[in-house]
């Protein structure tokens, strides 16, 4: 019995080669995309001189500069009254600002807000009791941009010398879970700047 | 059903437009004086040095300051500009722009600028250089390699066609050889039809 062979597809291999050459570049640019956080859009601070900043304190009392802050590692803390997770993130640095004020100086930079929202925020945070670092009011937000701020909360750790080294991207949440504590990263974070 | 329906309409409402920011982030900050505005940061000179050109002001900064906020990435949005965005993070960044344009930086040392805090991310259109040559160079390529598989194509039928139509193909002769055959064996009956049809039978 005969059997009708149909005849086999040609394949251009050269053209196949230019082919998969083009699309595979193109593929892995788009692969690598499902595997970045959109968020995550590194440090290029890190290892350069922090910014220098004048700001008005929003206790009233003067301007802080950076330059004043220098000579010891200092943790600079961008957020808002209207930021959801920053009132889980405050009592992590009111209590780490208490517990290692003597070695580090934490420094709260308000983004996006106005004065009266912040100290009556703050007056219900503490619970009356003053703030362990000062907040800082940054007009017109040239200090956000400065350091790269994209969201809050955002915290800039500068070591002695004034060299940014950390940036950490989010809050610090208190966990049950040691993985996930904030706590405990930010007390890793500072060990490794003392 | 009732909550999801207030919560959409609240969001409707609250929000200029899909996709851009909702009216309840703008203004949220401290209103700043046209002074503070103007005045650059301490950090300025530390990252691109002072400023090389002439201070411009008017009609030309206008210019300059848009043309400049469309280049640089509104860093709070979604794929939107400074220019088109109506964030104040975004209303911030345009003023610092100006300020800078104003006190003479060129347009490279204003990109320089933001790129030292935000990275390469901040440029609307990344720089064409290194790994970031393939998105341009990949879709022209492309783009060359198809207009030319085209151009060979057109050409090979082109050859083809005179006097050789498609049975210079195996595939064309079959086809040829297929049809006379039926054209002799219905050849008769088709010749019946057509004397019925025209004899009024049928």
């Amino acid at each position: 019995m005969n059997v009708a062979q149909t005849p086999k597809p040609a394949i251009s291999w050269p053209a196949l080669l230019v082919g998969l050459g083009l699309t595979l570049p193109l593929l892995g640019i788009l692969l690598s995309g499902l595997f970045h956080d959109p968020h995550d859009l590194g440090n290029p601070l890190e290892d350069e001189t922090a910014p220098r900043f004048t700001l008005p304190r929003l206790d009233g009392q003067g301007t802080l500069s950076l330059e004043q802050l220098r000579g010891k590692p200092t943790i600079i803390n961008f957020w808002a009254t209207w930021c959801q997770s920053c009132p889980l993130e405050h009592p992590v640095l009111e209590q780490a600002a208490r517990e290692f004020g003597d070695q580090v100086q934490f420094v709260g930079i308000a983004y996006e807000d106005k004065s009266e929202r912040l100290s009556a925020w703050l007056q219900r945070a503490n619970r009356g009791r003053p703030s362990a670092y000062p907040t800082l009011i940054d007009v017109g937000g040239k200090v956000a941009v400065a350091y790269g701020v994209y969201g809050v909360p955002e915290t800039y750790f500068v070591d002695a010398q004034g060299t940014v080294k950390h940036k950490k991207t989010g809050p610090f949440l208190p966990s049950a879970d040691p993985t996930a504590d904030g706590r405990l990263e930010l007390r890793r974070i500072l060990g490794e700047m003392l | 059903m009732r909550i999801t329906a207030a919560l959409l309409l609240t969001m409707m409402a609250t929000t200029s437009a899909w996709g851009q920011s909702p009216r309840w982030a703008n203004d949220r900050g401290e209103d700043a004086s046209a002074e503070q505005l103007l005045t650059l940061g301490e950090d300025v000179i530390d990252t691109i040095g002072p400023a090389t050109g002439p201070p411009l002001q008017g009609p030309a900064l206008a210019a300059r300051t848009e043309a400049l906020a469309s280049e640089i990435r509104c860093p709070v949005c979604q794929g939107q500009s400074v220019q088109a965005s109506t964030a104040e993070a975004a209303r911030n960044m345009k003023a610092q722009i100006e300020a800078l344009v104003a006190a003479g930086y060129s347009d490279e040392e204003v990109l320089r600028y933001f790129e030292a805090s935000y990275g390469e991310f901040i440029r609307m259109m990344p720089r064409a250089e290194g790994f970031n040559l393939l998105v341009w160079i990949i879709p022209a390529l492309a783009l060359l390699l198809g207009a030319l598989a085209t151009w060979r194509t057109i050409r090979r039928l082109g050859v083809e066609q005179p006097g050789q139509g498609s049975q210079s193909t195996p595939k064309g002769q079959l086809k040829a050889a297929s049809l006379s055959t039926e054209e002799k064996e219905l050849g008769p009956w088709i010749e019946q039809i057509r004397t019925e049809l025209e004899s009024g039978h049928g």
